[in-house]
């Protein structure tokens, strides 16, 4: 997974843009979002087709920029989790 | 300004019948009483392509009408559809583009297996964040957890909105479901996304209503009962759930209801009966605060207050709500103005609100992607 930056204002995002949100300019670079803190979980029982029946979703702070992962336990507030990709997306665990 | 003139409902919940069976079975009463006079219609459906293998769904209503040369367009903005698809009509007759408008809000979703349709909902969020494996009701329970520890409010307050709606479904002959729950049954329901339990969910729904609406200078030939669109207000927000600053206000909420308000020349204050959209429980205060009917952080007192249940200061959701009624995405919108129009012609029977003249409705696309705020008035 990776984090957005914009080369000119350093603004940082998380989903594709094409330009900016801030200062309009269209040069970014595309930093690897590699372990955040953890800011709320949330256990997920009725999930979405193709993904396992039970699973915790976790909202982690990863350099200011809010990025959302799928763990199998749950993860405490406040503490440190490493993010890694499986073959359905940004998962995370126990740093 | 616009007015709406007659209402129809079919019953939501599972439906054998097809999407444009429910879709005609909610029109045909007013196409009898006034086909020949409708010269547009707005068909808000969001997921005819996934849950019924049709597009173009607007021109094969108006066929199986019988209205095969009448214009129409279909109005798509997910949950939202149906608050903007009474905008649309508002507009085409404010405009001069049409007189009289056939709104017909309708969808037909059940028949999969929950993880299918949870994924056709979930097909709205960006790539980025969908891939974490998120939901809607996820989203709902992210919200929960922040407004109960940011202020301070019991868990049970939440719960409390799913037995009032349902109290209120039980009222409404034409809800999802009609039986009413208790607090403990509530929490004792299954958990779907951890706090947040099954009755504290919309259920899956089909469902149709049409509206007739027309201009104040036609309305004497639809009938005696109307009910005037006094304002409008539409607003974005960011579709990046991780760009938002705050999980406990939705800014889309707030800037439409401040502009219905404007537009109308009235305060949340003057509202006799409130529609909001419910697709949890959480939301119902949520956007109780953001419409302006109660303080930030102050919308859960009100409802352990009974403030909110019919017969109290401030009803929300008389209907029934999303909650209880259902959730046919493309007919929520449409059946909240629909909802609105009994309580203010007095036709809402047991559920209804004494004296209502002044009504407000919210409705609200893609976890706050969208919101369309109506203010309605009645005639008398
Ligand atoms: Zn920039």
């Amino acid at each position: 997974m990776n984090i957005n930056r914009c080369r000119n204002c350093g603004t940082k995002f998380l989903v594709a843009r094409s330009m900016c949100p801030k200062c309009g300019k269209e040069d970014f670079e595309h930093v690897p979002a590699r372990s955040g803190i953890v800011l709320e979980s949330v256990e997920l029982i009725a999930t979405p087709d193709p993904y396992p029946d039970r699973y915790y979703l976790v909202l982690l702070d990863v350099d200011d920029v809010k990025v959302f992962c799928r763990s199998q336990e749950k993860l405490k507030e406040g503490s440190q989790a490493d993010i890694q990709d499986d073959e359905l997306g940004p998962t995370c665990r126990k740093a | 300004m616009s007015v709406i003139s007659d209402v129809s409902f079919t019953r939501f919940g599972k439906r054998p019948e097809g999407l444009l069976d429910l879709a005609a079975e909610s029109a045909l009463p007013i196409v009898r009483k006034y086909g020949r006079d409708i010269d547009f219609i707005v068909f808000s459906n969001s997921y005819s392509g996934e849950f019924n293998d049709v597009s173009g769904v607007n021109n094969l209503i108006s066929t199986r009408l019988s209205m095969d040369d009448v214009p129409s367009m279909r109005v798509d903005n997910t949950s939202g559809s149906g608050g903007s698809a009474v905008m649309v009509a508002d507009s085409l007759i404010r405009s001069g583009n049409a007189s009289n408008v056939l709104v017909i809000g309708a969808e037909k979703m059940t028949g999969y297996p929950t993880k299918k349709s949870t994924r056709i909902i979930a097909s709205l969020l960006h790539p980025e964040e969908r891939s974490a494996g998120i939901s809607l009701p996820s989203l709902a329970a992210f919200m929960t957890r922040s407004y109960l520890k940011e202020f301070d409010a019991p868990r049970e307050s939440v719960a409390r909105v799913a037995v009032k709606n349902h109290h209120n479904g039980s009222l409404n002959p034409y809800a999802h479901f009609q039986s009413e729950v208790t607090l403990e049954e509530v929490m004792a329901s299954r958990v779907i996304a951890d706090p947040l339990r099954i009755f504290e969910f919309c259920p899956v729904s089909d469902g149709a209503v049409s509206m007739l609406m027309t201009s104040d200078e036609n309305r004497d030939s639809f009938g005696n009962d109307h009910v005037e669109i006094l304002g409008v207000g539409y607003s974005s927000g960011t579709s990046s759930l991780s760009y938002r600053d705050s999980l406990t206000t939705i800014g889309s909420v707030r800037r439409s209801s401040e502009m219905a308000f404007r537009r109308s020349k009235l305060t949340p204050n003057y509202m006799d009966v409130v529609e909001l959209h419910d697709m949890a429980a959480v939301l119902e205060i949520i956007e109780s605060e953001d419409a302006g009917f109660f303080k930030k952080g102050h919308g859960w007192e009100a409802v352990m207050n009974g403030e909110t249940e019919i017969g109290g200061p401030r009803p929300i959701n008389t209907s029934g709500g999303l909650n209880s009624k259902g959730h046919p995405i493309g007919a929520s919108g449409v059946a909240q103005a629909g909802e609105i129009y009994l309580q203010i012609t007095g036709k809402a029977e047991k559920r209804q609100i004494k004296d209502a003249h002044l009504g407000f409705s919210l409705s609200m696309a893609g976890f706050g992607n969208n919101a369309t705020a109506i203010v309605y008035g009645g005639a008398s």
